[in-house]
């Protein structure tokens, strides 16, 4: 049987920052499986990244507080230990992140940044091994060994980004987050560092939390597709479940497929969700959606969140299908 | 790199040149009449025609300029109107002692505000910030006459622990002059060290860092600090320059003989000769400390060091698509 590697229990972080607080996530439950791909879909500001930097304990130290556990290999890492937490950063879990310009240090050489993971964890280890591995790394990424001496600045967008791929995977970590990896690249690049991802997890056989917002890359990549909206998830299930137009949907995620193009059909405007997304500060009462929702209901607009609809793998939380005998 | 060095250093002449013909300019415009601070109360016209022959300055600025660039490059620095000796005499001693004061005062600047400009950028909105934030415009808004008197009667006069003026006492006679003089410095320094590490903790690759398993002092000292040098050697170097001229009052106060004191007397005696020197030393250090801080700037940014380097790899490619077509 496979294993959890990573399970978010009720998962709440908060940000204060003088008098207004943020509720950037909420009641968040998640599971992963080793080996295991699961995308993390949502707009702008629907607490995909604060989720992602919570499970490595970077969040900012004064300014926010979490509520709930991340069990990472059976442990929680909610108040863990700052030196527990460095050997696991990086080694155990490591992190992409969205802006590989900005992301790299300029004033040091690929090479030595991407030594500096191996050299942190495993403190020694020799000048000449670190230079071996170093190679070997930027072989997998596809970047010459001679490259090594150069600086970021050297480097093109996409060329940056494997190098932080470079670093994210140089201790083989049992968890990769790709935060948004792509959404700073062009398009033909993004293509290739999908593909080359895809490729490296199935040699490592690390698990993935891909961050994006591009269903296309979700589709091409995930074994399991999580929707966020408004700090919580709003429908989880399997690629295939959650893709599959022919089964019930969350409101917002048919909202999300609905504002794609679509090349069977000939549609001469897109359809977007109308509205935008509630700041984490103002989040509305009852169902997150609700004012954006085309099916809202009186009772959307009450009270707590709505009640979760499961079939199979297939979890929905909106009051659509309550009381509803499950349709596939 | 090199052929960056050669290019700078060989520019030093010609702006000196420039310097020159500036203080020339300005002296010039002034109405003041340096002759009448040499003749005695009472003079005839043949003795003031006689004088203005004798110091060449009944000839044009032109002529006047000429001659004092030509003697200069000689070695002839000119003659002082007020002692009638080789200027060389009565500035060259000073520098030194001028150096001396600017390189402690920055390097004590340094020392202190470094570590707690850090520290404070670290530890921003905590109560040490907050602290050393007061604690910094307080010294800032401190005025050097006031603590120098203030100083030489409690240390100096009552205590008897630091001699109250000159500096033939050894490092004890600097000790004074030099607290005065850098707190209002140290002030400033920390408030610009903090602002340039918060720029720089805010990064991204510090984030990354830290999602590396880097140790927090690591991070602090490895990746920001290195990306918040700029301004920051721009900044020490500034200040040594500005001091080396600049330290009129605590020079006066303790009475230093340094390059700062000696400008205002030339000013007030008239005596365009020293105050030309004076000036052109100063733009000789003030250039070459410039030359410094670009140099440094390219050891700590390989950005800044790609763009020397970047012209000549670019000639010598483009020397090799003209041998591919010939």
């Amino acid at each position: 049987m496979s294993e959890k590697i990573l399970e978010l229990k009720d998962l709440s972080i908060r940000y204060t920052t003088d008098k207004i607080i943020s509720r950037a996530v909420n009641h968040v439950n998640l599971s992963l499986e080793k080996g295991e791909v699961l995308g993390l879909v949502g707009e702008t500001g629907a607490g995909k990244t604060t989720t992602a930097l919570s499970i490595l304990g970077l969040l900012p130290k004064y300014t926010s507080e979490i509520d709930g556990e991340i069990l990472f290999e059976g442990e929680n890492l909610v108040g863990a230990s700052e030196k527990k937490m460095r050997s696991i950063r990086g080694q155990k879990i490591s992190m992409i992140f969205q802006d590989p310009m900005t992301s790299l240090n300029p004033v040091y050489k690929v090479g030595e940044q991407i030594g500096d993971v191996i050299r942190f964890h495993n403190p020694k280890i020799g000048r000449i091994e670190v230079e071996e591995r170093v190679d070997g790394i930027l072989n997998m990424v596809g970047i010459a060994p001679s490259r090594k001496n150069d600086y970021p600045h050297q480097f093109s967008g996409g060329m940056k980004q494997r190098v932080m791929i470079a670093i994210a995977i140089a201790c083989n970590p049992d968890l990769l987050i790709a935060d948004e990896p792509t959404t700073a690249l062009d398009v033909t690049i993004q293509a290739q560092v999908i593909r080359m991802m895809r490729n490296l997890q199935q040699e490592l056989g690390s698990s993935v939390i891909l961050i994006t917002h591009d269903l296309g890359i979700v589709a091409n990549f995930c074994d399991k597709v999580a929707i966020m909206y408004g700090g919580e998830i709003v429908e989880s299930g399997t690629l295939e479940e959650v893709f599959d137009k022919s089964r019930s949907h969350h409101p917002y995620t048919d909202g999300l497929f609905g504002s794609l193009p679509n090349i069977t059909e000939r549609t001469a405007r897109l359809t977007p969700i109308t509205g935008l997304t509630p700041h984490p500060s103002e989040l509305p009462d009852g169902c997150k959606f609700h004012p954006r929702c085309p099916k809202c209901m009186d009772i959307c607009q009450k009270g707590d969140n709505p009640p979760k609809y499961v079939k199979d793998s297939h979890v929905i939380q909106c009051h659509l299908f309550t009381g509803k005998e499950a349709q596939s | 790199m090199t052929k960056f060095i050669i290019k700078r250093i060989l520019m030093i002449p010609i702006m000196l040149l420039c310097v020159a013909l500036l203080v020339f300019l300005l002296l010039n415009i002034s109405a003041a009449d340096p002759l009448l601070s040499i003749l005695p109360s009472e003079y005839t016209q043949e003795e003031y025609d006689a004088l203005e022959h004798e110091l060449g300055l009944d000839k044009p600025l032109v002529v006047q300029y000429g001659r004092w660039v030509a003697n200069a490059v000689r070695g002839d620095l000119g003659t002082s109107y007020k002692t009638r000796g080789p200027v060389i005499d009565e500035v060259g001693y000073r520098v030194p002692t001028s150096l001396k004061l600017a390189a402690i005062t920055t390097f004590i600047m340094i020392l202190i505000g470094l570590p707690l400009g850090v520290m404070c950028a670290v530890k921003q909105y905590t109560a040490f910030d907050g602290i050393v934030n007061i604690l910094a415009k307080f010294m800032g808004a401190i005025p050097g006459f006031w603590l120098g008197l203030l100083l030489m009667m409690k240390l100096g006069m009552e205590k008897k622990w630091f001699p109250i003026y000159g500096i033939e006492d050894g490092w004890k006679s600097w000790v004074l002059p030099v607290i005065t003089l850098v707190l209002p410095f140290i002030a400033n320094y920390i408030r610009q060290v903090r602002s340039a590490m918060l720029d720089c903790i805010r990064q991204d690759y510090v984030r990354t860092a830290r999602s590396k398993g880097a140790r927090e002092r690591r991070v602090i000292f490895h990746e920001a600090l290195k990306n918040a040098m700029l301004p920051i050697i721009t900044m020490s170097g500034s200040v040594f320059a500005n001091l080396l001229g600049g330290a009129v009052v605590i020079e006066k106060l303790f009475a230093i003989p340094g390059i700062g004191l000696k400008i205002v007397e030339s000013v007030n005696n008239r005596d365009i000769p020293t105050l030309l020197v004076c000036a052109m030393i100063l733009a000789v250090f003030t250039i070459l400390m410039n030359l410094l801080i670009d140099l440094s700037y390219a050891v700590v940014d390989p950005r800044i060091r790609s763009t020397f380097a970047g012209k000549q790899k670019k000639k010598i490619s483009d020397a090799g698509k003209q041998k591919g077509v010939a």
